[in-house]
């Protein structure tokens, strides 16, 4: 029992703070994953946690890891599950998209995935 | 002083306290964010007007300039699936009354096109330019 | 630096809890008359001083290794901008600064003097001290996960309601303690004043345990909501060690209930024996909740279960839609074993009524219950698999399903079969995967059979061969053609309240306007999907040009989708009767092959979606074709409908 106490709050304390991968995103647009015939001209990211303005940033890297977007990440006004930033238009090639967000109950959390642009 | 006074006295400073501070500084911050959104709204308004003046139009009316796609074309009327016009319209299919100016004749249904509107409002607008977008 | 935060945070949660059971452990046992009694008094406030110094200073600590981890520096934790920008620019740093306010006007308080000999100055002392201490607890749960998913108060305020509940009741063991010991250790019976508070306690207790256990479970519900969640996850984990510590402290609560008449009846013998029998089991009880604070303050720091991808960790799960595959005979089975729990559970609560034959009652009840779980549970046992609760990444959409398709046709469809349903059948050893067993694995289960393969049934596996992204487009197009393959037809007709059939998401791209989602009409119109051909659907397609006016107001937007890729896509439907509604210009090989599958055949084809996002009435021109009456009849009939269907998820399950 005692072990089992050491080591759930053994991984319990490795695991906590910063969660890597799908945690905290509910869905985005353009889709995780996806290939697009056009490029698009806003990433859209939904969160599951209500976003803290003051630290919550997304970026978008091209496939050298160049900064692609337009430096304008911003929580949606009318909802603070919603984080946004524009692009100008992509040329074709695989893009990162890089999401770093605090919620209100002090969590930080962040990931990446990629989309496609044919 | 008894203690319960100064209890009293405590709870009070901090009800005053709190409940004043949040309701002054927030109402001045509503009316700052109101005043903004005027002044905002007020700006954008005379870019529209000096657009206008220097393109030719006349005193009073504002210039707005939108895109879309042509979902129909008659003589004196264009029919356009449109993005957010800021400032006068949402984005949905509008029916611009045409001027003469604008040459519209050589629009085909399903063209993507810039188009600029002058007047005072909704309800006296005319598209009076377009390009191919 | 995560170490340190957890460690602060649990000293600060701690200190909090002890300083406001402290002031209410003083306030239920009321001034102290006799010397013994104000020593005890004089210790209690003398820690709860000590105390409030150091909830500020952890709490200091707290927001600075956090601002350092807002940064993403450890530099930021001594830089006094950072620190401000974190604590006045946030809404848990707001929270933290009104909290510690409240804590600093506190020490203020405890640390300035005042006479307390009257009985209105001491309860507005201690009175006083302990609502500044139980606000600055219960704040917490402004910037608490609870706070965090929900826009509704009620979660804030049962998560509030379990912390002022852990405050009276965890933080009043330790003075509690003290008070049985001090107020026996001299004499050979306690003071009355140490009984009565006792007795006091032990009533409050009762009701606050009662309290922990309610808003516990409804925040539990919120925040973890599967068994998957409870036993796959770390948050999870630690729940599950909050409770199995939560079990021998109640059991030393229960032995306490049971001395307390020993203490102050007249026939016991050394009652201050029992009375300090009973400060040491108090004072094991704190000790073992004090470790379970530690574990609640780790919790605030894991990402809550209902977000994390639980990892099941045994090889069996039970599984509700087995309950579909039993047949019928079996079915009976299960309606004998709820009648049999049933009589289970009344017996048990008549056994704890009753007053003679307990044993036998109680017996024979759990005979009764553990003989319907075991009629009952077999049939619901399936295979479990680490992967078999967790969240697909991919969403469910058109482009997924569609590379889906690809990727099965590359490398399933040669044992299972060609993708379409109602085609040819697999090869004789590979499941249908149109079918039951199918249909019934959860997508985790299906992602670890693809991924890991079945070498009893001769699969290979596929997790060297395809990505991530990939396996899970597969698991979308499955469930797709499990939909599509689904015995319960959807027909030119809607049947009220009935909605299955999800829509696959897509994006609706209109020439080079901002592209639109079909999920963003959800909550607002109904969309009537066009699959159109030139020239066939000419005259359609000019009648619902003309009609897209009152389907319109009725609510519909009519989306048209050519079955390629092409910007000239407007022009080509004509000019007269003028075509007003959006039609599809990029992506529409994925969205025709993703909605093909309920519609095979190249023949135009229209979908109803509903508001919520189902599809509820489907028309081909080669069965029953589609026109303006009996399409306006359905549509009348969707907006009849009075109470919506729940919204669907965005990714399969």
């Amino acid at each position: 029992m005692t072990r089992w106490l050491a080591l759930s709050l053994a991984s319990s304390v490795l695991s906590a703070g910063v969660a890597l991968g799908h945690s905290g995103l509910q869905r985005a647009e353009p889709p995780v994953d996806s290939t697009l015939k056009r490029p698009p001209t806003e990433v859209k990211l939904y969160f599951t946690e209500r976003l803290e303005p003051a630290y919550s940033t997304v970026r978008v890297e091209d496939g050298q890891g160049a900064r692609v977007d337009r430096d304008d990440s911003r929580v949606d006004r009318s909802s603070p599950l919603l984080m946004r930033v524009t692009l100008p238009p992509l040329a074709p090639g695989t893009y990162t998209v890089i999401w770093r967000v605090l919620s209100v109950d002090w969590h930080i959390t962040e990931g990446r995935f990629t989309f496609r642009v044919e | 002083m008894p203690v319960w006074q100064v209890v009293l006295l405590l709870n009070l400073t901090l009800a005053v306290g709190l409940g004043f501070g949040y309701g002054v500084w927030g109402h001045r911050l509503a009316a700052l964010d109101g005043e903004l959104k005027t002044m905002q709204a007020q700006v954008e308004r005379l870019e529209r007007e000096r657009q206008a003046c220097a393109a030719g139009a006349r005193v009073g009316e504002q210039q707005w300039e939108g895109r879309g796609i042509v979902r129909a074309v008659y003589p004196q009327l264009l029919l356009i699936t449109h993005e957010e016009i800021v400032g006068l319209l949402s984005a949905r299919t509008t029916g611009f009354r045409v001027a003469a100016s604008a040459n519209h004749g050589r629009a085909r249904v399903g063209d993507p096109v810039r188009f600029w509107l002058h007047g005072t409002g909704t309800d006296n607008i005319v598209l009076v330019r377009m390009e191919p977008w | 630096m995560t170490a340190l935060l957890l460690a602060a945070l649990g000293v600060h949660l701690a200190a909090c809890v002890l300083v406001t059971g402290a002031f209410f452990v003083l306030l239920l046992a009321g001034p102290p008359l006799i010397s013994a009694m104000r020593r005890w008094e004089q210790r209690v406030l003398s820690a709860a001083r000590w105390l409030v110094l150091v909830a500020l200073g952890s709490g200091v600590i707290w927001l600075v290794v956090s601002t350092a981890l807002f940064e993403g520096r450890p530099d930021a934790a001594l830089q006094a901008r950072a620190v401000r920008h974190a604590m006045l620019d946030t809404w848990p740093g707001l929270v933290w600064t009104v909290r510690h306010g409240l804590l600093i006007v506190l020490a203020a308080f405890l640390l300035t003097g005042g006479d307390v000999s009257t009985r209105r100055n001491w309860i507005a002392a201690r009175g006083e001290a302990f609502v500044l201490a139980a606000l600055a607890l219960i704040l917490l749960g402004g910037s608490s996960h609870a706070a965090a998913i929900s826009e509704s108060p009620w979660p804030l305020a049962i998560d509030m309601l379990h912390l002022l509940g852990a405050g009276i009741w965890v933080g009043g063991l330790p003075p509690l303690a003290l008070l049985l010991y001090a107020a026996s250790r001299h004499a050979a019976t306690p003071a009355p004043y140490a009984v009565r508070t006792m007795q006091r306690f032990s009533r409050v207790a009762l009701v606050t345990v009662l309290v922990l256990a309610g808003s516990g479970i409804a925040t539990a519900l919120l925040l973890v909501e599967s068994v998957a969640g409870l036993v796959g996850t770390a948050h999870g984990h630690l729940l599950l060690a909050k409770l199995a510590i939560l079990v021998p402290a109640l059991l030393l609560a229960a032995a306490n209930r049971a001395l307390l008449p020993a203490l102050s009846g007249p026939n016991e013998a050394k009652p201050s024996a029992t009375a300090r029998r009973m400060a040491l089991f108090i004072a094991l009880e704190a000790a073992l909740m004090l470790a379970l604070l530690g574990l609640a303050a780790a919790m605030t720091v894991t990402t809550p279960a209902t977000h994390g991808d639980p990892v099941w960790p045994w090889s069996v799960r039970l599984s509700l839609d087995a309950l579909l595959d039993v047949p019928v005979i079996q079915n009976l089975g299960q309606g004998s074993e709820l009648v049999l729990a049933g009589l289970g559970f009344a017996l048990l609560a008549i056994a704890f009524l009753a007053r003679r034959r307990r044993a036998l009652l109680i017996g024979s009840a759990f005979v009764l219950v553990a003989g319907g779980a075991a009629i009952g549970l077999p049939p619901l046992i399936v295979e479990g698999y680490p992967t078999s609760y967790a969240r697909p990444p991919v969403t469910y959409h058109a482009g997924s399903i569609a590379e889906g398709m690809a990727v099965y046709e590359a490398h399933c469809a040669s044992c299972h079969g060609t993708p379409t349903p109602g085609r040819e059948g697999p090869s004789a050893s590979a499941a249908d995967l149109r079918a039951r067993p199918t249909t019934r694995r959860s997508a985790g289960e299906l992602f670890w059979l693809i991924t890991h393969g079945a070498p009893e049934r001769r699969m290979p596996e596929f997790g060297s061969r395809l990505g991530e992204a990939q396996r899970w487009d597969v698991i979308n197009f499955l469930r797709a053609l499990g939909a599509a393959s689904d015995p319960r037809r959807i027909g030119t007709e809607v049947e009220p309240d009935r909605a299955w059939l999800v829509a696959p998401d897509f994006t609706i791209s209109f020439g080079p306007l901002t592209p639109r989602m079909l999920r963003d009409y959800r909550g607002q119109r109904m969309v009537l999907l066009v699959l159109y051909d030139l020239p066939q659907s000419r005259t359609r397609m000019a009648e619902l040009a003309r009609r897209y006016g009152a389907l319109s107001v009725l609510g519909v937007e009519v989306v048209a989708v050519p079955p390629r890729t092409s910007p000239k896509a407007i022009a080509e439907l004509g000019a007269s009767p003028p075509v007003l509604f959006p039609v599809v210009t990029d992506g529409n090989e994925d969205i025709v092959a993703a909605y093909r599958l309920f519609t095979p055949g190249n023949a135009h084809a229209e979908l109803l979606i509903d508001r919520q996002g189902y599809i509820r009435a489907i028309w081909r021109s080669d069965q029953t074709a589609p026109d303006a009456i009996a399409v306006q009849a359905q549509v009348e009939r969707l907006n009849e409908e009075k109470a919506p269907p729940p919204l669907p998820d965005d990714h399969v399950h």
